[in-house]
């Protein structure tokens, strides 16, 4: 054979080459590499939350669409969406806390310690602290209570509660002993996390204070009574993206 | 050896300039696509130091290599078993042996020059 030839095949399987090359290259194709078996779960957990995702966010689109009819109904029965509303109005302001609301639940009664401090012992651990008041109140929200208040205090999300020397503050209200926590949700869910064995209120009662947790059937919680100010946030409308 | 060089800087270049992009899926069969090339030009570069190039053995090696590879691929796909390292082992053999030899043809031909 010529070599003169052999060079032009050469020259054209190098160019197909080249542009293999360079279109693998351009591609940007990050390998997975060996799946093992600890990446293969790792996917299957990604799938299954993706999955989890996605069913949430079909039950949101019915939810939604049960409500858009809710209106359609009011509006082709009543002429109005007035009455859908304010049901829906109703209920914010329960989520919100702003209504007096009843329902089976937990009262949780807290007093200082009658137990004789020794010499030796800290007398700040034998009276009840905020600090206290708090971890019982974020215990009761983790094991599901809807509503919560403190001697009568409505306790919502934007609720305060610092120490005040002897007393405890709640959003500005003085309060003292004895703490009265009542907490509307699954009676036995509340009392068992409360009392479990390593929660808070376990602890408290090494230092003898007293915690005394009843179950009630129906306990009325009073709405939030001062009134809800926004001074800095602005709602935003929908699509801006500031 | 000039002329495959500047081959390949032409189809790196035209690769560049088009469009095309490669979907994930395919890109083990460019990989092999890209080794059978790779070995074509350094057998045709042996086969003509040896002057011992036939054009319908290299062309047909190369198709057939490249066809072989991409079947072993795709039912290594269907089967769950990497098969396509058997054709990068194969090639990749090949193409070292190759490299071998051309070296020694360059070389000895360096050392006829030299005396």
């Amino acid at each position: 054979m010529k070599k003169g030839l052999s060079i032009y095949y050469l020259f054209t399987i190098a160019i197909l080459l080249g542009f293999f090359l360079s279109i693998q290259l351009k591609s940007d194709i990050t390998s997975p590499g060996i799946i093992t078996i600890s990446k293969l779960l790792a996917m299957e957990n990604d799938v299954e939350n993706i999955e989890v995702e996605v069913n949430n966010l079909k039950k949101s689109i019915t939810e939604l669409k049960l409500k858009l009819n809710d209106y359609e109904k009011s509006l082709s029965e009543s002429g109005s969406i007035y009455d859908s509303m304010m049901e829906e109005w109703k209920r914010i302001r329960d989520l919100a806390g702003l209504e007096r609301i009843t329902g089976p639940g937990i009262i949780i009664t807290m007093n200082d310690s009658k137990k004789d401090v020794g010499v030796a012992d800290n007398p700040d651990l034998y009276i009840i602290h905020d600090i206290d008041v708090l971890e019982v109140v974020n215990e009761l929200r983790a094991a599901g209570a809807e509503a919560i208040s403190i001697n009568g205090e409505r306790i919502l999300g934007t609720t305060s509660i610092k120490c005040g020397g002897p007393i405890i503050i709640i959003d500005g209200q003085r309060h003292a002993t004895p703490f009265i926590i009542r907490a509307i949700g699954n009676p036995k869910v509340l009392e068992a996390s409360i009392l479990a064995p390593d929660s808070y209120i376990d602890l408290l009662e090494y230092t003898g204070i007293e915690v005394d947790v009843r179950k009630a059937e129906r306990i009325v919680i009073d709405g939030y009574k001062a009134p809800l100010k926004l001074k800095y946030q602005k709602s935003i409308e929908e699509g801006e993206n500031k | 050896m000039i002329i495959p060089l500047l081959g390949l800087l032409l189809g790196i270049l035209l690769g560049l300039l088009s469009p095309i992009t490669l979907p994930i899926q395919y890109s083990t069969y460019m990989s092999i696509a890209i080794l059978a090339a790779l070995d074509s030009v350094f057998g045709g570069i042996r086969s003509s130091l040896e002057n011992s190039f036939d054009v319908e053995i290299f062309i047909s090696g190369f198709f057939a290599n490249a066809v072989l590879a991409a079947i072993l691929t795709y039912i290594g796909d269907q089967l769950g078993v990497p098969i396509y390292y058997a054709a990068i082992f194969a090639f990749g053999v090949r193409l070292f042996q190759n490299f071998a030899i051309i070296r020694r043809y360059i070389l000895v031909r360096m050392k006829k020059n030299n005396k």
